[in-house]
């Protein structure tokens, strides 16, 4: 099965079980919560059911494209499902099988991991699940987002796509993936792989990084004051990314970076705080 | 009335396997207690679990509970009625209140005085209807660390409950909780047999679950894991050594048990040994194998399931390792690019703690401690600690330690012989955090005792002064074990530190800490010993043995000198029921209860002793008191009461035969400083 059909399968599975398919958001991030399919669609009482694909960058995992497990950017595929389901574990499992494994030919483990996104001012309690040792999924019940109480709560699931389909293909190297029949993972992504590692580590202008995270702190804030919330969440986002390379370039000492930290988490729970009382 | 089997199995999504455990436990202790509250009949309860169900089995419980009829004393005769005959409020009040009526009283004399009683009865109950009303409290009572919300629930479990079995022979339980009803159903293992399984009784239960690949019973599952590690171990020529807190995490991490052996690439060997152990055993949850003693390039994983395909599932495993191996590579590769030295440039930007600064302000307190230390054991390592403090917190700032926090120290010993440090000032790095856990091995040079003994005491002192103090079951820091490592490591060295004294003298370190508190350098040294006077009556009790009473509160324990502690509490415990020993506790005794409250001259006067037994009773103590001295430089407590022993028989002469109490008020004052005199030194050694 190649990466492309992986994503279709999953998004056929989850789409027949009432989610909306919905798209990557434009806006760089480090993980598909940041979405604002996640991140709003967990805040307030509405049901909702949603999947979809997320590139998400890791500026401090870039390898230059020389590891064959580490990117700068992998692709998440994210369902969130309020209230969650009594038989979401199962209904995970069958999405597995669906994809091709065997229950009964892998060993899948749920060991425990109590997620936490100290930007995003969230955590949740859950699991990382393994198929044979290799965590594949983060699964979580949120507790918490924006520093929000999450009640109903939303089950987060989030497939390493990466992950999944080198197991599927039985390749030992992500860049060895076969993407669809006619391109491989490495042809499209390896170059990219290499800039963006390079510009993190090496090339970024911290100077100006620096300078970027005050003024879309600044934006972020205006636009809270505005009332207008969506726009708002993009500069958030814009701060978690900055934060994310500077981090990386070890521009941030560690006393400093808890400070940041705490400034895009106050970002973060304005932002659900505006959301929340317009419920829109 | 009839004794059935009684059945509690809880369904949960996969419990965190370091609190299965507890949380059974604690089920099991609400469940007995209630039983016992509620007078329900009941023999023989075990407790059982795995990832997924928390099990409570009963073997008798009665399916009734009796009636019972209970005298009850109510008001006294002569205010329970009025001069009409009347009953009076009081007796309208006591009726009411046990729902009885008149005809149920009666009248029963107590020492002369009349009482109204009455017969108060109960109704015999069903017992599975009081089960049905008491276990939806005693199941949300159970012992929760971390418990979480799901869907629209308000209630928190550790993770979502997903079905309840209750029988009580082969009837039905039923309750109801805000998540999920009771029923007769249980599920098998979650990939082999996660169906809905009808239970018509507590037997079928114990039949079902092995078909549907579950093994209840913990022990059961552990035992099965050894054996198969046994099997494996023949079969392929290792030897797989048993971490007892891997396998019984392993043992809540599965239903049904099936061990296999996978391999990696033999090129990882060439890596130091924990890069490799680490990722395997606190990551991965493998066991390392060894041939002839040295590490080799296979490892035990157990599956939660049976052996179909388990050629997908070792290959699998054996993806991970390598993928962690290879990382673990690649940031000791990244490591070896800067010296140690270097590394330790970065420390001023790791912080310890907010108010205490950065490790490099840490280890410049832990320099000064380990230099006075040095100095109060007269260890002649001046030179040493000042190569070993600079270095020693540098790996936190490596990438190894970055991801394999839990061998900082040992990944810091690696480099420095790295670097080609003296191998005492490796080990010494190495050695800083000894202990890790109780029972772990403690330093073993005396460089590596002294800074593991500065570097714990700064954090307690330090911690403590910034008001961040253990309360009860909260310790962040560990300081409670940290403190506990301390005396350990000055027991095993024979170090003989005075602590209480060490630590007033360490005070002004912290000045600046404590009084940003407002706590005042007294309370503070105060407060750091007692806590040290605490933890070491808990290890001489826990650790070492020694009994509350009758030896550890014999003994001062306020100067903290570990080493002259453990061998009064070594001697007390021999001495204990000894004639000459009971002997003088007994005058000790006699002179105490003499001299209590009594005021003393400041100097004793030769001249003021008359009395012949008086003479004869100093005397006779003076010439012991120089013998039993020298056996308390010695710490020899038990030639320190022989010693004593011949003079005991003088002094109880003296008290037998005179009044001590003189008339003469300066006679008496004289006496009373003798006895004082007496009844310090032998309190030298015990209280």
């Amino acid at each position: 099965m190649n990466f492309q059909e992986l994503k279709r399968k999953l998004q056929d599975f989850w789409s027949a079980r009432g989610c909306t398919i919905g798209e990557p958001y434009d806006v760089e991030k480090g993980a598909g919560t940041m979405n604002p399919l996640t991140f709003f669609g967990a805040l307030g009482e509405k049901s909702v059911a949603r999947a979809y694909v997320e590139p998400s960058r890791r500026p401090a995992d870039g390898r230059y494209g020389d590891n064959p497990n580490r990117l700068y950017q992998h692709h998440q595929f994210q369902v969130i499902i309020k209230p969650s389901p009594i038989d979401i574990v199962d209904t995970y499992i069958e999405s597995l099988e669906y994809i091709g494994f065997n229950k009964d030919e892998h060993d899948i483990r749920f060991v425990e991991d109590n997620w936490e996104s100290p930007t995003l001012g969230a955590f949740g309690k859950g699991w990382e699940v393994w198929l044979d040792g290799m965590e594949i999924t983060q699964f979580t019940f949120f507790q918490e987002i924006g520093g929000m109480t999450c009640k109903p709560v939303t089950a987060e699931i989030t497939y390493g796509l990466e992950r999944i389909a080198m197991y599927l293909q039985n390749v030992e190297n992500v860049y060895d993936l076969q993407y669809s029949d006619s391109e491989k993972y490495g042809e499209i992504y390896h170059r990219r792989e290499y800039d963006h590692s390079k510009y993190c580590f090496e090339l970024c202008n911290e100077k100006q990084l620096l300078q970027d995270f005050d003024n879309y702190e600044s934006e972020s804030k205006r636009l809270v004051s505005l009332g207008n919330i969506f726009t708002a969440y993009d500069f958030a986002l814009k701060c978690s990314h900055t934060f994310n390379v500077l981090d990386a370039r070890g521009a941030i000492s560690v006393t400093e970076r808890a400070h940041y930290i705490a400034r895009i988490r106050a970002l973060m729970r304005e932002v659900a705080k505006l959301y929340l009382s317009q419920e829109c | 009335m009839s004794a059935n089997k009684f059945l509690l199995e809880i369904g949960i999504e996969e419990i965190p396997a370091q609190y299965v455990q507890k949380m059974a436990q604690s089920l099991e202790v609400n469940i007995q207690k209630a039983l016992v509250e509620n007078n329900i009949e009941h023999q023989n309860a075990y407790v059982y679990y795995t990832p997924r169900r928390l099990v409570l089995l009963v073997e008798q419980m009665s399916d009734v509970i009796a009636g019972t009829v209970q005298e009850v004393k109510g008001p006294a005769k002569k205010s329970a009625f009025d001069e009409q005959n009347n009953p009076t409020r009081a007796l309208q009040g006591f009726l009411a209140g046990r729902k009885l009526t008149l005809e149920d009283t009666f009248i029963k004399n107590i020492n002369g005085v009349e009482y109204i009683f009455a017969n108060q009865k109960t109704e015999a109950k069903n017992t599975a209807d009081v089960m049905a009303t008491l276990l939806p409290n005693l199941i949300m009572s159970i012992y929760q660390p971390n418990p979480m919300r799901w869907n629209t629930f308000s209630g928190k479990f550790i993770r979502p409950i997903r079905w309840i079995l209750c029988l009580l022979g082969a009837t039905p339980v039923n309750f109801e909780l805000e998540f999920v009803k009771s029923g007769n159903t249980t599920r098998g293992h979650r990939t082999l047999a996660n169906h809905e399984i009808a239970v018509s009784s507590v037997d079928d239960y114990l039949a079902k679950l092995p078909q549907a690949f579950v093994l209840l019973n913990q022990n059961e599952r552990k035992q099965i894991i050894l054996e198969q590690i046994k099997r494996l171990e023949k079969q392929y020529g290792i030897t797989v050594p048993i971490d007892t807190d891997l396998l019984d995490e392993i043992v809540n991490l599965v239903e049904y048990p099936t061990a296999a052996v996978g391999s990696y690439d033999s090129a990882f060997l060439a890596l130091p040994e924990p890069i490799i152990i680490t990722p395997m055993k606190d990551h991965q949850r493998y066991f390392p194998a060894y041939q002839n003693g040295k590490l080799t390039d296979k490892f035990v994983f157990v599956r939660n399931g049976n052996d179909y395909y388990i050629e997908n599932v070792i290959k699998g495993n054996q993806r991970v390792l390598s993928a962690r191996l290879k990382d673990g590579e690649f940031f000791y590769q990244e490591d070896l690019k800067t010296s140690l030295a270097d590394k330790a440039k970065k420390l001023p930007d790791v912080v310890f703690q907010t108010k205490l600064g950065s490790y490099t302000e840490k280890m410049a307190r832990v320099q000064e401690i380990s230099y006075r230390l040095n100095l109060a054991l007269n260890l002649n390592l001046s030179d040493k600690i000042d190569t070993t403090i600079p270095l020693l917190k540098a790996d936190l700032v490596s990438a190894v330690v970055g991801e394999f926090s839990e061998i900082q120290g040992v990944m810091g010993a690696i480099y420095a012989r790295h670097d080609g440090y003296a191998e005492d000032v490796c080990q010494a790095i190495e050695e800083q955090y000894l202990p890790r856990f109780s029972g772990d091995k403690l330093p073993q040079s005396n460089l590596g005792a002294v800074v593991a003994i500065a570097d714990k005491l700064d954090s307690i002192m330090g911690l403590c002064a910034v008001n961040l103090k253990p309360t009860g079951s909260q310790d962040p820091f560990a300081l409670r074990r940290q403190a506990i490592g301390i005396l350990a490591t000055i027991k095993a060295h024979n170090f003989d530190l005075n602590l209480s004294t060490f630590i007033k003298s360490l005070a002004p370190l912290y000045a600046k800490f404590y009084e940003a508190e407002n706590m005042s350098e007294s309370d503070f040294t105060e407060y750091v010993c007692n806590f040290f006077a605490q933890r070491l009556s808990i290890m001489l009790n826990e650790d070492m043995g020694f009994a509350i009473s009758e030896v550890i509160s014999k003994i001062d324990l306020s100067a903290l000198n570990m080493t002259e502690i453990v061998k009064k509490a070594e001697a007390i415990s021999k001495l204990n029921g000894t004639s000459h020993f009971e002997e003088m506790i007994q005058v000790m005794q006699r002179i105490d209860k003499m001299i209590a409250g009594k005021s003393a001259a400041e100097n004793i006067v030769a001249d003021l002793v008359k009395n012949a037994d008086e003479k004869i009773m100093m005397s006779a103590f003076y010439g012991c008191q120089e013998y039993a001295q020298i056996a308390l430089n010695n710490a020899d407590y038990e030639v320190f009461v022989e010693n004593i022993y011949p003079c005991l028989e003088s002094i109880n002469a003296f008290f037998d035969h005179n009044l001590v109490m003189s008339e003469d008020l300066d006679e008496r004052a004289n006496r009373m400083a003798e006895l004082k005199l007496i009844s310090d030194f032998m309190h030298k050694f015990v209280l």
